[in-house]
């Protein structure tokens, strides 16, 4: 008896937690990490229930932290959004030293030599995701202020030249709905993957500063939409 | 006298007209062939700072010896000091402190370029520089060939910054040797090379992992020894650089015979016949001669191949030009991109010969689909070959004879619809010469 006292007592502090977890884990953490919780429930994650098992696993073993800094545990949620930051020089050098890279120091000070997901998006313990205006703070760990300022202003320019591109799209498609009703569809599904898949990777090229997707993925890749609705307007259209 | 005085200074305002008006625009500061039409993204200096990089202008002024650069910059940017901790620059007996690359003025500091690397790596640096006399594709030409690119030049830049991005492996070594640790072992990875040898032009990642080598690397390669040369006896299987860069050579071009399958060669060249030689020794490391010998063959068969495909269809594409049955027409659209002759004479480019590279926008759908065919598809089918991954390159050559399947059956739709006539014939120039990104690209070089 006494034994299975003592092994309860050891296996207390992993105890499995199941189900709906959040508010268990929430029941301590609010007294004892109040900021932090308050910024989860803030944030995108909060507000979507991604409760804190999903990231920090389970079993509350001191290492759960750890677990939450790689990127594994983002990538069954956010798996198109990986494949650009995996082209990145910061994702090859996070596959090469997955093994080297010591995770358990906090998210700041270029403590990982190249960052993962949480470094940059959830840095220095912004559970409710780092904040739009200090987005610039976790690339200033290792790049000096001029290369990123310089960096957010040309991916901005690089983005609003691909958003000139949609709404010139736009236009076109609203002349098709006049004269070409019945290309309308073709239309629709160009417009929708110039908005929802190459604007976006152009959106997600800049941000993990990825050229493939920047480049291939992005712009030629709304050039090609582009001319394919200009196509559709006219006397020899495709489906005609 | 006071004629002439006035005079003189009439002529000199007339030659020299921002002397006393502002107005003009900053006068374009490009490089290479089209230098005078474009004028550089802020982002260039970092991609190419030899030719680009602009003085340092922030607040920061002295001249600091290295234990005082990381002192500080330990704070300010603390990554990159624990970087360069754990680097062979930190741990040599005469550590190679942040002067040495950047200089000591912090008003003049020095972006590293290969000449930087190259006054204590030279061999590095002169494999690098032969590439040069084998052209293009080559790693030393690739900053050259960018800004050379017609539709670099022509496009907004802040739009092409990603090409400078990977072409700027011309210009300094950190594409490879990411800074500040310059690891030899990271470079030999296979995964060092797919930041930019990716994507639908060059697909070597994913065309590499499905090859027999690839998966080879894929099951045990982050437990091989990436210390060692890469040399014959080392790795159980190549990773890109073992082939490409034999022996740790800095030299990707002179074995380059099918040169990214862009347009067809004659593999039995002279030339050729030697960069085979090469690649037949490289193979030799592992496989008798008799085996790489009957891949080349199966290469150059599978290359045969795709050419006559690639010839139908452009083939077609010309003859609808020839009949002027491709709309927009060559005057209703966007002029070819650097051609001021072409704003004359406007012409449709199709294939590699007339330059269709640089003719992947402002272009009709179907000669964006050959552009697609050639430049994706093909390109794809090829690096599977090349790479041995024979179920990747038949997914694409598959794809490319439906593509050009659908080419064939939309050139019969638009036989059918005929030539411009007063009839039928519509204003596409409203729609191929207007637009909020049209105009914004006009006149934004």
């Amino acid at each position: 008896m006494i034994r299975f006292l003592l092994l309860l007592l050891i296996l207390l502090p992993i105890r499995p937690v199941t189900g709906d977890e959040s508010p268990e884990c929430l029941s301590c953490h609010q007294e004892k990490t109040p900021i932090l919780v308050a910024s989860w429930k803030q944030g995108r994650h909060g507000q979507a229930k991604v409760h804190c098992s999903d990231c920090h696993g389970p079993v509350h073993n001191g290492k759960m932290a750890q677990r939450s800094r790689s990127n594994g545990v983002c990538l069954p949620c956010h798996e198109k959004e990986s494949k650009s930051y995996r082209l990145s020089k910061h994702g090859v050098i996070t596959t090469l030293e997955a093994d080297r890279m010591d995770l358990s120091l906090p998210l700041k000070e270029g403590n990982l030599r190249a960052p993962t997901c949480a470094y940059c998006h959830l840095h220095d313990n912004h559970h409710a995701g780092t904040p739009s205006t200090d987005r610039q703070t976790p690339c200033r760990d290792c790049h000096s202020p001029r290369l990123v300022t310089t960096w957010f202003a040309s991916g901005t320019e690089n983005v609003k030249t691909g958003e000139m591109k949609l709404r010139e799209a736009q236009s076109i498609v609203e002349k098709i709905r006049a004269s070409h009703p019945e290309s309308i569809p073709q239309a629709l599904d160009l417009l929708k993957e110039m908005e929802e898949n190459h604007l976006k990777n152009i959106m997600l090229g800049v941000g993990h500063q990825s050229p493939d997707d920047l480049w291939w993925h992005g712009q030629p890749a709304l050039d090609g939409a582009l001319l394919r609705i200009k196509s559709l307007w006219g006397p020899s259209s495709p489906n005609q | 006298m006071w004629i002439a005085h006035h005079c003189l200074v009439a002529l000199l305002l007339l030659l020299c007209p921002h002397l006393v008006w502002s107005g003009l625009p900053d006068p374009p500061l490009g490089t290479g062939e089209h230098a005078d039409a474009w004028k550089p993204d802020p982002m260039h200096e970092y991609w190419d700072p030899a030719n680009h990089h602009r003085p340092e202008t922030e607040t920061m002024a002295g001249i600091f010896p290295g234990e005082v650069c990381l002192e500080c910059h330990a704070q300010i940017t603390p990554g990159i000091v624990k970087d360069w901790r754990n680097s062979g620059h930190a741990r040599a007996q005469q550590p190679v402190l942040c002067p040495a690359c950047h200089g000591e003025d912090h008003q003049k500091l020095v972006f590293p370029t290969h000449q930087t690397c190259g006054n204590c790596h030279p061999q590095r640096l002169a494999e690098m520089e032969e590439e040069k006399k084998y052209g293009f594709p080559s790693h030393a030409l690739a900053m050259e060939r960018a800004v050379d690119a017609k539709h670099f030049a022509d496009k907004p830049k802040a739009e092409v910054t990603a090409c400078l991005q990977c072409h700027s492996v011309g210009s300094k070594c950190d594409s490879c040797h990411t800074r500040h640790r310059f690891d030899p072992a990271e470079a030999r990875r296979p995964e060092a090379c797919i930041t930019c040898h990716s994507g639908p032009p060059h697909p070597d990642d994913d065309s590499y992992f499905a090859s027999a080598h690839g998966q080879k690397y894929l099951e045990e390669g982050a437990s091989w020894s990436w210390d060692k040369p890469l040399k014959k006896g080392n790795y159980p299987a190549p990773g890109c650089a073992y082939c490409h860069m034999r022996e740790g050579k800095h030299q990707v071009a002179d074995k380059a015979v099918w040169k990214f399958g862009i347009r067809e060669i004659n593999p039995r060249t002279a030339e050729n016949v030697i960069k085979r030689k090469r690649w037949q020794e490289t193979c030799a490391d592992c496989h008798p001669a008799p085996v790489a010998l009957s891949f080349f063959n199966a290469l150059d068969a599978e290359r045969k191949a795709a050419w006559n495909l690639l010839y139908r269809v452009e083939g077609l594409l010309k003859s609808l030009r020839s009949q002027d049955l491709l709309r927009p027409a060559a005057s209703e659209r966007p002029p070819y991109p650097m051609d001021r002759i072409a704003r004359l004479f406007p012409r449709a480019r199709i294939g590699f010969f007339e330059g269709q590279a640089s003719a992947f926008y402002n272009v009709s759908a179907i000669e964006r689909d050959y552009f697609e065919l050639w430049y994706f598809d093909n390109l794809a089918a090829y690096k599977g070959m090349a790479h041995q991954a024979p179920a990747f390159q038949r997914r694409f050559a598959e794809r490319m004879h439906q593509s050009a399947q659908q080419i064939e059956n939309q050139a019969k739709r638009l036989s059918a619809t005929g030539p411009h006539t007063p009839s039928n014939s519509m204003d596409l120039k409203s729609i191929w010469l207007d637009g909020e990104y049209t105009r914004f690209n006009r006149d934004h070089n």
